[in-house]
């Protein structure tokens, strides 16, 4: 019998060969009673180790390595609760010491952990201090012998001896790396990426041998003493902590003293719902409630619920938009306490979806924040609970496909070009063959080495590289976070993390919280503040008029360009057809343009049923009331799973579990087992299997891909208020979005395009005029009959430009704003004024930007003050437009000129050539010529054999759709051209218009140095 | 004076054009770009600075080489040599082209025109992308070729361009310059030359001016012309033939000479000379001496000679040789190490004999390596080469290794120690898997280095001797 003290796994990053599950699955064959997973100042694996021991019944014991050069290495086990505290704390203390990903100890440090048993891997002269370590601290320390049969009898001989002198035991371990020989290659893959080399190059630097894993008893009864062998089953049982022991306690500040956390938090429910429901709160929100608040009593969530509670009154009280998305938009407590913004009643949603008793999980509230102001509400955490009680969750980074090509390549001397010809070769949507079969089908890659480098990246993906912060995870506890986990610095300046990820929290049952930027909720408070400081009111949400017809109207016409989630092309061309008249529809728009339902060919269906091109029929009412709303077709989780409890009779905890499968059938294929369950239960309940096959079909699609119905209907909300905005404020909105970015799927270019076509006028930057940010200006021309605004650009579109610099000096431009150029000289370094002068800011004080350049470039400060300096006149041409075009481009990104379109217009190749208005007077199937600049590039995952090109040109965009034979034939033109002529067939479906490509041609000649990105997505 | 300005258009791709089969497409890249391509690869979209990934895309089959900057040199190097034939006054302009002075060949060629010609074919007979122009400055020259390669795609400029003509992106000003020019609407030479000199001075740098005076020949361009390379190859043809190796001892030595005297006016030294002794009949045969330390004395050379022709059999009778100094260094430029040694040392002496009576090959240094594999730990490096070194194993290893292992019978033999086990090398040949052990040999009581293979337990061998 034997137990393994001393096993690193990959959480030892770029050290450990395999993942903590392959330890303990091979601890558990080879007969072992424990196994210690003991990574280098890391408790990053233990969850994992922890999940996998709970599966193999092995005892996990838990314990990390820390490296002290000269005084060899020490591995500290943890043997109670309050050892565990205490290694917590090591760690931290020597994490945050140094900087990310690396730590700094000394000996004495290991005194805070005295209540681990200390193993120690002397080295071959251990120091004096380590030897008096290990005297003073005799009863818990052990001498740790590893026999990797590459040092000579004698070291380990002297190592015995030198326990004996010291009166300390000696223990046998394997000090796995790895937990089998066949990851020996992988392990000579991580030393070279380590130390930067190559594993021809790396020579001794690479171990001789595989002797570092998890062996067999009978070959360490060979290798060892009998008693220390049997020293390892004394050292484990004394280890008698288990994960499942951490108490996870939740930060009770919140509670006013001499008030019951649950007490305190109905009265600020009871407060909530008096507000959201003025007149009377419905009968079934008040039972609903009450279900609620039982359940949060019962599982003791009050706390936490009090938590996000105070972060978003800390917002609101700063103006900060927020809401609450995700499953917590199922809860109505939620709701009333003003963390989401859905109201359950309106929408059919699940609370057990959030919280349920079979789950048994804690909630996971994700609320979203301003972008530009979301520092604000961490700073604010951050100092309410202090940087011991509060930390940001970690993200594992892991090595993914591409970056396993790559690292693996170098470590076996690949060159490089013949990893980027193998990327391009490599087809990822294909998933219908492993990443080991492309690499090996390939001819990029030396046929001698082919099958090892693709072995090798196999077993490199999904490894973890390196600890990385979650994009806004809290963690929050009550008393110091470091007692729970090891804290350590992330990348960013401030910034502190613990060393396990959301998944981890989610098996051990800790809450967080995820503080979430959206760039929306910026641009919605900036135009409000806009609409308000123009008409002298305050304007709020609740100010927007609901389920305005006109805005429907707007978006049926598929003109969403700005608007929150429904702006991209699909969308745009889902409009028209889906014709959105209310809420519920937007909550099904934003949920349908997805690869889950295209993918599991919901969409078609769904459309014919609503344009009533086919009968919406149901197997049975239970069915028909959880599809009713969406006319017999699943589109959101909750439904799926509501169907496998009504039709299949699923228990609630069996239909999350189905819930979970589908979000990743694909890497495990636990689906398989779902599906006979489902069709089996279906079956006996007299449902036909055409049915329950088409539905397991429709599930399989969903994939990772699915909404659930609470996250669309919160994001439905900004969908609505954005589409509002833009339709009745559309100066405001666009003025709004300019002043967010970077944010959303347009261009400042392209949102002004459109605002244009909406009749808003924009006016240039000028110094005189213009502000840091983008402004509306009010206007009532002679004669009109009512004020309208116009958008005065902001200083801040011109590239190169620092905000601070330019704030102090529009604070002293005078109200009629600046006569020469002094001021601006003795405010702004050379290079600013020569940035403001190339975007043509300076027209109203120094002429055309030829002219402004000349003189801007000439400054010199005067050598006596008052003295003038007297230059020779010199007189420059203004540019041409086509120049005034280009340059604009190149110093702001966009141009309120002409359109480079309008200008080649007139070009004789151009000749027949229609722009996007003009489609609109062509006719199904006709041929047509359309030319415009390439904007955006896109092959969608969920269509492979298609590229959608977006073209762009004076009056719109044109959407040409380019098969894949068409895309072969033609790769260079659809690849290279920045400006595309397309001959094709038009193809039309009401308003929506597409152009199927035959022939490609590339006259980007035509724009000479026109230097507009196009965004290309995959 | 007239300049002629010979434009590489892609410098990296012509030293390599000879070796490269124009049906393929091809390119030099670095650092993940696309720098320059053959005619194949434009076909097929290929552009300048393109991404790798985006050319695999358009050209999956592209064969690809990396930027060889010692290569590139290399080959300039040598077609400057050749560019002397048409001007005693050639200059190489960094790694893009050559300016040549078409000054002063009046007596060879009739015009510049003729002379123009000439060098053209020559420059087509080469395989490359370029282009030629003439002004009456270097540095107007190169702008106009540069121009020309850019706008018209002609190899040869039949005309200069006019200064409205010259665009300003194609002159040599720095990028910052030019752009800002530009962004006041500059384009051209002619509007430059519109513009106040003081307040240009203000504008731009100081060295811009200056340059666009030598543009304009308001100013001379210094220049840094290439010069002959030297060399010695010398033949000698025999009065009769000599059918016996200790007969070449006398004609040799007048050829050495002869190099003696032209090493002392070329102020340089030799370490190698070549000698190929040619027969009436086909074949040469070669006598290669090389010496540690650079040499001019005639009698060093003689000495080597002498211990060479030891172990030298002519194959027929020579009738003539040739000798040629390779490996030449200017007087006073031998290495020395850091307690300055004298380069008449008697241990290179020693070396010197040794190499060239047994051949090069025979004179070896041991160094360390670091491998795991005892086959590769230990590695014999030809005399001269800085030594590897490695950390020593932790194990003994044995003084003598086999240089092939040879199969045991393991009974023959007591296990003397624990086991050493190399598991290692898997992307290599050979790989090994082995355990290893001291044993001593039963009968005679040597101690060996034996191992069993892994791959085959049972099989056991000898690697070598501790003793």
């Amino acid at each position: 019998m034997f137990a393994e003290l001393n096993a690193r796994s990959n959480f030892s990053f770029l050290f450990g060969a395999s993942h903590p599950h392959e330890l303990v699955n091979r601890a558990k064959q080879l007969d072992y009673q424990a196994i210690a997973i003991t990574d280098e100042c890391s408790l990053s694996g233990v969850v994992r180790a922890y999940q996998a021991c709970q599966e193999s019944q092995l005892k996990l014991i838990v314990g990390s390595e820390f490296k002290l050069n000269q005084h060899g290495s020490f591995v500290l086990l943890v043997t109670s609760q309050l050892a565990y505290q205490q290694l917590c704390a090591l760690i931290t203390l020597a994490r945050r010491r140094s900087g990310k990903g690396s730590y700094s100890i000394e000996l004495e440090d290991l005194r805070i952990a005295n209540q681990c048993l200390c193993l120690w891997a002397a080295p071959a002269q251990p120091s004096l201090q380590s030897l008096a370590f290990i005297k003073q601290n005799q009863s818990r320390c052990f001498m740790l012998l590893g026999e990797t049969l590459n040092q000579p009898q004698q070291g380990l001989s002297n190592q015995r001896r030198l326990a004996q002198e010291l009166g300390i035991e000696c223990l046998a371990s394997t000090q796995a790396r790895m937990h089998h020989a066949s990851r020996k290659p992988l392990a000579d893959v991580l030393d070279a990426i380590r130390n930067h080399t190559t594993v021809q190059a790396a020579g001794q630097i690479l171990q001789s041998n595989a002797e570092q894993r998890l062996l067999p008893l009978s070959t360490l009864e060979q290798r060892f003493h009998p008693q220390e062998i049997e020293l390892s089953l004394k050292l484990s049982q004394r280890c008698q902590f288990c994960l499942s022991e951490l108490k996870y306690q939740y930060p009770d500040d919140l509670v006013p003293e001499g008030e019951d956390a649950s007490d305190y938090l109905r009265k600020l429910v009871s407060e909530g719902a008096a507000k959201r429901y003025p007149n009377a709160i419905p009968s079934a929100v008040q039972a609903q409630l009450k279900h609620e608040l039982e359940l949060i009593d019962e599982m003791q969530y009050c706390h936490y619920f009090l938590t996000i509670f105070d972060i978003v009154r800390f917002a609101k009280q700063r103006e900060i938009l927020c809401q609450g998305r995700g499953s917590a938009a199922n809860s109505v407590v939620c709701y009333c306490l003003g963390i989401t913004e859905v109201d359950p009643t309106k929408v059919n949603l699940l609370f057990e979806r959030f919280i349920s008793r079979e789950r048994n999980e804690p909630p996971d509230i994700d609320v979203d924040f301003e972008h530009q102001r979301r520092e604000e509400v961490i700073q604010y955490i951050y100092q309410k609970y202090g940087r011991e009680r509060a930390a940001l969750a970690a993200t594992i980074i892991s090595y993914r496909s591409r970056s396993a090509l790559r690292q693996v390549a170098k470590a076996l001397a690949i060159e490089e070009h013949r990893v980027v010809q193998l990327l391009s070769e490599i087809d990822w949507r294909d998933k219908s063959t492993s990443c080991y079969q492309k690499i090996v089908a390939s001819q990029a890659v030396a046929i001698s080495i082919r099958e090892r480098y693709a072995s090798l990246v196999e077993q490199l993906i999904g490894f973890p590289r390196h600890l990385s912060q979650h994009v806004g995870g809290f963690v929050i506890a009550k008393t110091s976070l470091s007692h729970l986990v090891p804290v350590e610095n992330a990348a960013m300046v401030d910034r502190t993390i613990i060393q396990w990820d959301k998944d981890d929290l989610e098996a051990l049952h800790l809450m967080k919280v995820d503080i979430l930027a959206l760039g929306m909720l910026s641009a919605i408070r900036r135009c409000l503040a806009l609409m308000s400081e123009r008409d002298h009111k305050t304007y709020q949400l609740s100010d927007i008029p609901r389920e305005d017809s006109k805005t429907y109207d707007m978006l049926c016409e598929g003109d969403s360009v700005g608007v929150f989630q429904i702006e991209s092309r699909a969308q745009i061309n889902m409009l028209p057809r889906l014709r959105p008249r209310n809420y519920y529809d937007l909550v099904i728009e934003v949920a349908i343009v997805r690869p889950g339902p295209i993918q599991g060919d919901m969409v078609h269906p769904f459309l014919r049923r609503r344009q009533k091109l086919e009968a919406v029929d149901y197997p049975s009412d239970s069915v028909k009331s959880v599809l009713e709303r969406t006319l017999g077709v699943p589109i959101f989780q909750e439904q799926v799973i509501k169907i496998a409890m009504v039709a299949a009779n699923f228990s609630g905890g069996e239909a999350d579990e189905l819930r979970r499968a589908m979000a990743s059938w694909k890497r495990n294929g636990k689906l398989d087992y779902f599906k006979h369950k489902l069709l089996d239960g279906m079956l006996n309940n007299g449902y036909e299997l055409e049915f329950a096959e088409r539905l397991f079909s429709q599930i399989q699609g969903f994939g990772e891909y699915g909404f659930p119905e609470s996250h669309a209907a919160s994001f439905a909300l900004l969908v609505y208020i954005s589409s509002w905005l833009k339709c009745h404020e559309p100066a405001a909105f666009c003025c709004a979005l300019l002043n967010s970015q970077p944010m959303g799927f347009y261009s400042p270019s392209q949102l002004l395009q459109d605002a244009k076509r909406h009749g808003v006028e924009i006016l240039p930057v000028d110094i005189n005029y213009s502000h840091w940010d983008s402004s509306l200006v009010h206007r009532q021309p002679r004669g009109a009959q009512q004020a309208s605004s116009a958008i005065r650009l902001g200083i801040r579109l011109v590239k190169g430009l620092h905000r601070e610099k330019f704030i102090a000096l529009l604070e002293q431009r005078p109200e009629r704003g600046f006569v020469d150029l002094e001021l601006l000289k003795r405010h702004l370094d050379a290079t600013s004024l020569e940035s403001l002068a190339s975007a043509d800011a300076l027209l109203s004080l120094a002429g055309n930007r030829h002219q402004a350049r000349w003189q801007m470039a000439g400054y010199e400060p005067p050598l006596v003050i008052g003295a003038d300096i007297i230059e020779q006149a010199v007189e420059l041409s203004a540019p041409k437009e086509v120049e005034s075009v280009l340059q604009d481009y190149r110093t702001t990104g966009l141009s309120l000129r002409r359109h480079p379109m309008a200008i080649l217009r007139a070009h004789p190749k151009l000749k027949n050539y229609r722009n996007s208005q003009q489609l609109f007077q062509g006719k199904h199937g006709q041929l047509v010529k359309v030319a415009g600049l390439v904007v955006g590039r896109q092959r969608p995952g969920s269509s492979a054999d298609v590229t959608f090109v977006t073209l762009e040109d004076e009056t719109g965009n044109i959407n040409v759709v380019v098969w894949s034979a068409t895309a072969k034939a033609q790769r260079s033109t659809l690849i290279n051209a920045k400006l595309m002529m397309v001959h094709g067939v038009l193809e039309r479906e009401a308003k929506v218009i597409h152009i199927i490509a035959g022939k490609l041609i590339d006259n980007s000649n035509l724009l000479e140095k026109l230097n507009l990105p196009s965004r290309d997505f995959r | 004076m007239s300049w002629l300005y010979l434009y590489l258009c892609q410098p990296d791709l012509a030293a390599r054009c000879q070796q490269l089969d124009p049906a393929v497409a091809y390119a030099v890249h670095h650092d993940q770009q696309v720098l320059q391509f053959n005619q194949n690869a434009q076909n097929n979209g290929l552009k300048n600075n393109m991404k790798l990934a985006t050319a695999f895309h358009l050209q999956p089959n592209l064969q690809l080489f990396e930027q060889d900057k010692q290569l590139r040199l290399e080959h300039q190097f040598n077609l400057a040599q050749q560019l002397l034939d048409f001007s005693p006054q050639v200059a190489q302009d960094q790694e893009q082209g050559f300016f040549v002075n078409l000054e002063g060949m009046q007596n060879i060629y009739q015009d510049v025109q003729a002379q123009q010609q000439s060098l053209f074919d020559f420059c087509a007979g080469q395989g490359f992308d370029f282009c030629l122009a003439i002004d009456k400055t270097p540095l107007a020259a190169r702008w106009q070729a540069r121009q020309h390669a850019q706008v018209n795609q002609q190899q040869q400029a039949k005309k200069p361009l006019s200064h409205r003509q010259l665009h300003l992106v194609n002159c040599d000003l720095e990028p910052s310059h030019i752009n800002k020019l530009a962004a006041m609407g500059i384009y051209n030479l002619e509007q430059y030359q519109q513009l106040p000199r003081p307040e240009l001075r203000k504008r731009l740098s100081q060295s811009a001016l200056t340059y666009m005076q030598q543009v304009l020949g308001q100013l001379s361009t210094p220049m840094l012309f290439v010069e002959t390379k030297q060399q010695f190859i010398r033949k000698f043809e025999l009065l009769h033939e000599i059918s016996y190796s200790q007969g070449l001892c006398f004609p040799l030595n007048q050829a050495f000479e002869q190099l003696q005297q032209w090493l002392i006016q070329s102020q340089l030294q030799c370490s190698h000379l070549r000698i190929e002794l040619n027969a009436r009949e086909h074949g040469a045969q070669h006598i290669d001496l090389r010496s540690a330390q650079a040499q001019q004395a005639s009698q060093s050379w003689h000495t080597l000679l002498r211990l060479k022709l030891d172990n030298f059999r002519l194959n027929q009778a020579v009738i003539r040789f040739q000798v040629e100094a390779l490996d030449l260094i200017p007087v006073g430029q031998q290495s020395q190490d850091l307690f300055g040694t004298k380069h008449n040392s008697p241990d290179l002496d020693l070396l010197d004999r040794l190499q060239n009576r047994l051949g090069p090959d025979a004179v070896l240094q041991l160094g360390l390596n670091s491998d795991h594999r005892p086959e590769r730990s230990g590695v014999l490096q030809a005399y001269g080469q800085s030594l590897t070194s490695a950390p020593l194993p932790q194990f003994r290893r044995p003084l003598w290794l086999l240089p092939q292992v040879k199969a045991l019978n393991i009974h023959h033999y007591r296990l003397l120690s624990e086991v050493e086990r190399i598991v290692c090398a898997w992307w290599d040949t050979p790989s090994v898997q082995r355990d290893y052990y001291l044993a001593q040999h039963r009968q005679h009581h040597g101690l060996a280095w034996i191992f069993q293979e892994l791959r085959s337990p049972g099989r056991w061998f000898l690697h070598g001797w501790f003793s």
